[in-house]
Parts: C-alpha cells; sequence; structure tokens
C-alpha cells in the first residue's frame, strides 16, 4: 500500500471533491432565490450551523498555516488556539441570538443589511461591505493559493502526473469551489462546511494520535527534546515575544465575533433558541480539529532538531511532509482530504459574503434599491470574485500573503464595535461606526504598505482593533445616536 | 448610578487601562531579539534556506515585561468576562434583568465571578511558572507531558468552557427566556403584518 501512496491520496482528494460537486448540484435545486442564496432562508439546524461555524473558523491556515507556525516558531503559535474558545463563546454571548431576532424582524440577507437597519445609515452599510469586500479578497486570495499549493504537492508525488503548473492547480481546484458555490450558494456552502467539519475532526483526531506514536516519547519526547535544543521554543511564548502573542490572543478572542463568514451563520438558523445546542458543538468541533495543529507542528520541530527528519526549507511544508513521510496512505488520503476541506469551508463562506456584497449591499448603499436578477448576478459575481481573487494570488507575490494576514483584523476591527457591540449597545452611532471602520482600515493597512513594527512585535491588526473599539466607544459617547426604529429597538430589547 | 457604572465606567476603565499598559510596553527599551533568531543549524543564516527560529534567552527578552504583559493579560481577560456577561444580560427580559430578580441575578454575578477569578488565577500561573522556569531553563519542571507554563497555556485554553455551560444550563433564564420568547413571537408577527400590509 506503501507504493499507492499517492495515488490512495490522490483517489481521496478526487473523491471529496465529487462530492463537493454533487452538493453542489443538489442545493442547486433548492436555490431559487437571493433569500436561498445568501441566507439558506433560514433553515439551517443546529447541527449544520454549528459545524458550519467551526469549520468556517479553522480556515487551511490552521491546517497548514498552523503546523507551520509551530514548527517555525515553536509555542508562540498555540496562544491563537488559546483563544478560540473564548471567541466563539463571546460571538455566541453576544450575536448569536441578536442576530437571529434582528433576522426575524427585518429579513436582512447579509451583514451590511442588517447594519443598515440597525443604524439607519446607506453610509454605514456601504462602508461595512467596503470592510467585508477588502478582506475577503484578501482572505480568499490565500485560501485559493493554499488549495492550488496543496493539490501542487499531492500530483507531483503521482508517477504519471508529474509536476503540474500552479496556475492549472489553482485552476482545477478553484473549479470545483466556484461550482458549488454557484450553484448552491450557501446552502451548497454549509452543506460541504459540515462534511468537511467532520472530515476535520477525524482528520485531526486520527493525526494527533499519528503523530504522538510517530516520535519516540510521545509529546513528552518532543518536549523534552525542543527544551534541551531550545529552553524558549517550548515555553509558553515560543520564539515570539510575549508581547506578540499576548496581542495575538487579543485579537483572535476579541475579533471572532467579526468574522463575518462566521457571524452571518447566526441569522441562517431555524429557531432562535438553537444557539444553545450550537455553541457546545462549534467549541468542541474547533478544539478537536486544533490537534492536527499542535501535534504536526510540535512532532515535525522535534523530527528535525533530533536530526530524524531533514529541516524544511519552507515551514508551511510541516504538514504536508508529515502526511507523506510518516501517515500512513490510508489516513495521508483522509487528511489531504481534511486539508482541502478546511481551505474551502472558508473560502466559500467568503465567496458568498463577497458576492453579497457586491450584488445586493453595495448597489443598495447607492442606488437604494436592489439590482433587477439578483440571483443571476449573485452567481456572476462569485465566479468574478474568484478569478479576482486566483489572479491577484498567482501575480501579487508577497503581497497576497500579507493580506491574507490583515484579512482577519481587518474584518474584526471593522465589525466588532459596529456589530458585536452596537448590536447591543443603542448608545452606538452611525458616526462612530463610520470613524471606527475608517480608522480600523486606515491603521491595518497602513501598518502593512508602510511595513511598520510595532514595539515588542505586538500586532499591528490587533493595534486597529484596539484604535477601532477605542473610536467606537468615545465617540458613541460624545454623539447624539438617531432615533432606533421601534421594532430594531425592541428586537435589542429581547 | 450603579447601572451607568457597569455600562459606561467599567469598559472606560478597561479600555483607558489596556491602552496605558500598552504604551508603557511601547515605551520600555526593547531587548535585542526579543522576537527570536534564526536558529543556528536550522534557520535562516545558514546557506540553505531552513526556516526555524530560536527564542534565545528568556530572561533577557521578558525578565523586565513580565509584570506588563501580567497586567495586559489580566485587563483583556477582565475585558472578555464583561463582554460574556454583557452579552448575557443584555435582554430587558432575562431573568437577571426583571424586578424582584435579586436571586437570580446573585448566581448570575456570583458565578460570572467565579469564572473571572478562575480565568484570572489561571493567567496568573502562567507568569508566575514562566518566572519561575527561568532560574534553569533547560529543567524546568513539566506539567503532564509539558512545562508547567506551556501546560497551563492549556488549561487557559479550556477555562472559557465554563461559560460555554453557563450558556447551556441558563440558556432559557439569562439569554432566551420564557418571556422573551413570546415577545420574540409578538415581533415577528408584528412585523409580518406590516411586510404585509407594505406589499398590498
Amino acid at each position: 500500500m506503501e507504493k499507492f501512496r499517492p495515488e490512495i491520496i490522490l483517489l481521496f482528494v478526487i473523491g471529496y471533491m465529487s462530492l463537493c460537486v454533487g452538493i453542489g448540484l443538489w442545493a442547486m435545486r433548492r436555490t431559487r432565490s437571493t433569500r436561498d442564496f445568501f441566507m439558506a432562508s433560514r433553515h439551517l439546524g443546529f447541527l449544520v450551523a454549528s459545524v458550519a461555524v467551526f469549520s468556517s473558523l479553522m480556515s487551511g491556515w490552521g491546517f497548514v498555516g498552523g503546523p507551520g507556525l509551530v514548527y517555525k516558531m515553536g509555542a508562540s503559535s498555540f496562544w491563537i488556539l488559546c483563544a478560540m474558545i473564548a471567541g466563539i463563546a463571546l460571538a455566541f454571548f453576544l450575536l448569536a441570538k441578536r442576530l437571529r431576532v434582528i433576522a426575524a424582524v427585518r429579513d436582512p440577507i447579509s451583514l451590511p443589511d442588517a447594519v443598515g437597519a440597525r443604524y439607519k445609515s446607506r453610509s454605514l452599510s456601504f462602508l461595512t461591505a467596503i470592510a467585508i469586500l477588502l478582506g475577503v479578497l484578501g482572505y480568499l486570495g490565500t485560501q485559493i493559493l493554499a488549495m492550488a499549493w496543496v493539490l501542487k504537492n499531492i500530483l507531483v508525488e503521482v508517477a504519471f502526473i508529474g509536476d503540474v503548473p500552479l496556475g492549472v492547480c489553482l485552476a482545477l481546484s478553484s473549479a470545483v469551489l466556484v461550482f458549488y458555490c454557484v450553484t448552491g450558494g450557501i446552502i451548497a456552502s454549509v452543506y460541504t462546511d459540515l462534511f468537511q467539519g467532520l472530515i476535520m475532526v477525524v482528520a485531526a483526531l486520527l493525526v494527533f494520535a499519528t503523530a504522538i506514536a510517530t516520535f519516540d516519547g510521545g509529546l513528552t519526547g518532543m518536549a523534552e527534546t525542543l527544551l534541551a535544543d531550545d529552553p524558549e521554543s517550548i515555553g509558553p511564548w515560543g520564539t515570539r515575544s510575549m508581547v506578540c502573542c499576548l496581542s495575538w490572543y487579543f485579537l483572535l478572542a476579541v475579533g471572532t465575533c467579526g468574522q463575518p463568514h462566521v457571524i452571518t451563520k447566526f441569522m441562517m438558523t431555524r429557531r432562535v433558541d438553537d444557539a444553545r445546542s450550537m455553541l457546545p458543538v462549534s467549541v468542541l468541533g474547533y478544539a478537536l480539529s486544533a490537534l492536527l495543529w499542535v501535534g504536526i507542528g510540535l512532532c515535525m520541530r522535534a523530527l528535525v532538531v533530533e536530526g530524524g527528519h531533514a529541516p524544511l526549507n519552507n515551514a508551511d511544508e510541516a504538514a504536508p511532509e508529515f502526511l507523506q513521510r510518516y501517515a500512513h496512505p490510508l489516513l495521508s488520503g483522509v487528511v489531504f482530504a481534511g486539508l482541502l476541506s478546511a481551505i474551502m469551508s472558508t473560502a466559500d463562506g467568503f465567496l458568498n459574503i463577497g458576492a453579497a456584497a457586491v450584488v445586493h449591499d453595495i448597489p443598495r448603499a447607492i442606488r437604494g434599491k436592489s439590482l433587477k436578477n439578483e440571483l443571476f448576478w449573485a452567481r456572476t459575481a462569485t465566479v468574478i470574485i474568484a478569478t479576482v481573487a486566483a489572479l491577484f494570488a498567482l501575480y501579487s507575490g508577497e503581497m497576497i500573503a500579507l493580506l491574507g494576514v490583515v484579512g482577519f483584523s481587518t474584518f474584526a476591527a471593522a465589525i466588532v464595535p459596529t456589530v458585536a457591540i452596537g448590536f447591543n449597545w443603542k448608545r452606538a452611532t452611525a458616526l462612530a461606526c463610520n470613524l471606527a471602520i475608517l480608522s480600523a482600515l486606515v491603521v491595518n493597512y497602513g501598518i502593512l504598505l508602510l511595513k511598520i513594527r510595532l514595539p515588542y512585535e505586538f500586532d499591528g491588526g490587533a493595534f486597529s482593533l484596539l484604535v477601532s473599539i477605542t473610536v467606537f466607544f468615545f465617540v458613541s459617547l460624545c454623539s447624539t445616536p438617531r432615533k432606533i426604529d421601534p421594532d430594531m429597538e425592541a428586537a435589542m430589547d429581547i | 448610578m450603579r447601572e451607568r457604572l457597569v455600562q459606561y465606567g467599567i469598559p472606560t476603565f478597561l479600555i483607558a487601562a489596556f491602552w496605558v499598559v500598552t504604551l508603557a510596553i511601547f515605551l520600555l527599551p526593547e531587548p535585542a531579539n526579543v522576537d527570536g533568531v534564526a536558529h543556528p543549524d536550522y534557520g535562516k543564516e545558514r546557506e540553505q534556506s531552513h526556516e526555524m527560529a530560536r527564542g534565545g534567552a528568556g530572561a533577557e527578552r521578558h525578565g523586565a515585561i513580565l509584570v506588563h504583559g501580567w497586567l495586559m493579560i489580566a485587563l483583556l481577560a477582565s475585558a472578555i468576562v464583561y463582554l460574556l456577561a454583557w452579552g448575557a444580560s443584555r435582554g430587558t427580559q432575562s431573568s437577571v434583568a426583571t424586578a424582584g430578580a435579586g436571586r437570580e441575578r446573585a448566581k448570575f454575578i456570583g458565578l460570572f465571578l467565579l469564572g473571572f477569578l478562575l480565568f484570572q488565577v489561571v493567567l496568573a500561573a502562567i507568569f508566575l511558572s514562566y518566572r519561575a522556569s527561568l532560574v534553569d531553563p533547560p529543567n524546568t519542571d513539566f506539567w503532564g507531558p509539558l512545562p508547567t507554563a506551556t501546560s497551563l497555556v492549556f488549561v487557559a485554553w479550556i477555562t472559557p468552557a465554563f461559560f460555554v455551560v453557563l450558556y447551556v444550563i441558563f440558556f432559557n433564564r439569562w439569554i432566551l427566556s420564557p418571556r422573551a420568547v413570546e415577545k420574540f413571537n409578538e415581533l415577528v408577527k408584528m412585523s409580518r403584518q406590516s411586510q404585509q400590509q407594505e406589499d398590498t
């Protein structure tokens, strides 16, 4: 079976992608309106919704980038994981009920729609849509590029295929993603998320067990090896500065409730009390799928340090190398499918909210009304956004990785004050939200483009979140809120 | 007065304090290699582009900012618990908010205070055990499979699960009480009626 490892992996990947296509076709029959396309007509069961929540959060970055970060910087990235249970809990406490109630009252089909209804401000709705679009393009580009690299790594090992150009891999992998997103919209997205989430959990558990078994002495053996080489690497901060780790914790714990591809799922559930069952499932799913991040990362670093594996030229090779060299071929097949699942489960959410921003939110903010044949334009926009993101990913060089990094923080800094806090706080004003979003974009992209390094490696995205929350809070206190519509006010009181 | 303190005073204090600590950190002289160096064997300084970093001397990197770091995470944990409690008690139909809800409110505050204390103790323990490990880093104590301070990071990871449990157990009292459900159903009915009127 070892002889056929590459072919087995390829079979699993083909099987997985075929399933995605099948789900896309199934969902297409259930997608007849933009309400179906963007909000699944608010008919999601709690299990589908909760798996969609955590699988959207655990992107390819978590399955590829995460182990790479542990390989590169030891325990530093554990603070990102550490923040997520707090982050998911915050999202539910602040928004799960609130957004679902508002969804029932005003029937928004996107987050900017809900923002416009709350603040009675088209400019704010427009700005929120722009922030979402900017975050989506950067984040989506990295996901698409990651997908292409994973596929390239798989195909190069198959004797009868060999090295396939990155552009071709990108086209192949994106084609599947775009197909099910165009045909089935958010319905296809969440049902593939369900399937993808389950694969991710199973894959992570099996890989974690394999990583423990691979290294002599298991987790303790890895820790002792790393301690002997560099005590700081296995200390609580890893090789990065303590302040960097703590700023990541801040950004991820508070910023999760500003991730639009996650919180829009709260508006899609069948019942308003589904949140009670969703939260523990989402938390458990994320915690289990994070085991892959910890297991592979520590194992690969320890293997290289003790001389059991050649050093990696690129930290992101940690996960693929581990799967190619140490995992059973069948497990490798499952995990590579899990890898693609992790990437696609996030990318499909981005495509959907990006299409909503382009086709629904921005036209409504400018013209005051929706486009005709909105469903047709939503599908068209999905293809265009994917194409733009893919081209950007292929030709922008280092910029795509940087934009991907600021994607999370762009969403966080723009949406946390406006939505997570503002939807619960009647004192919040449209002016404060507009200024918060603008300050978030200026600070975030300013730090990125000017290559500013904050003292002690304090994360730039975390800094922009701090600035935007501060601006939002104090400007709200100093400005007069508009009268909230009675039904919105009642929704905020529930 | 108490409500204004909770609604405005606490957030103002938390935001201001966070800024003070952050700026204090920014103003401290930064030691060399605070964010690690290339690993001498597997890092980028060698000809091959290997990618692994090394932390170096912990006491040198973090010794001077341990207290600042602890203050930062303590404030952050306080903000998180505050937001969780605020989110849980927001609804006017919540059993915590209604008149005569003294006992329920006391239970609510008590449980969130307990969660807050748990969180703070775990986070403080990370810093204390890290500080202890700086005495003899290569021979640091282990707790379970990892060094004590690192194991405690994973304890900090699951500590918020306490609030997840509260959410599930008290959902029908704090988050969405029967009265809130009634109000919600009324609101949906009114919304549908006004939508029908608009359509006709």
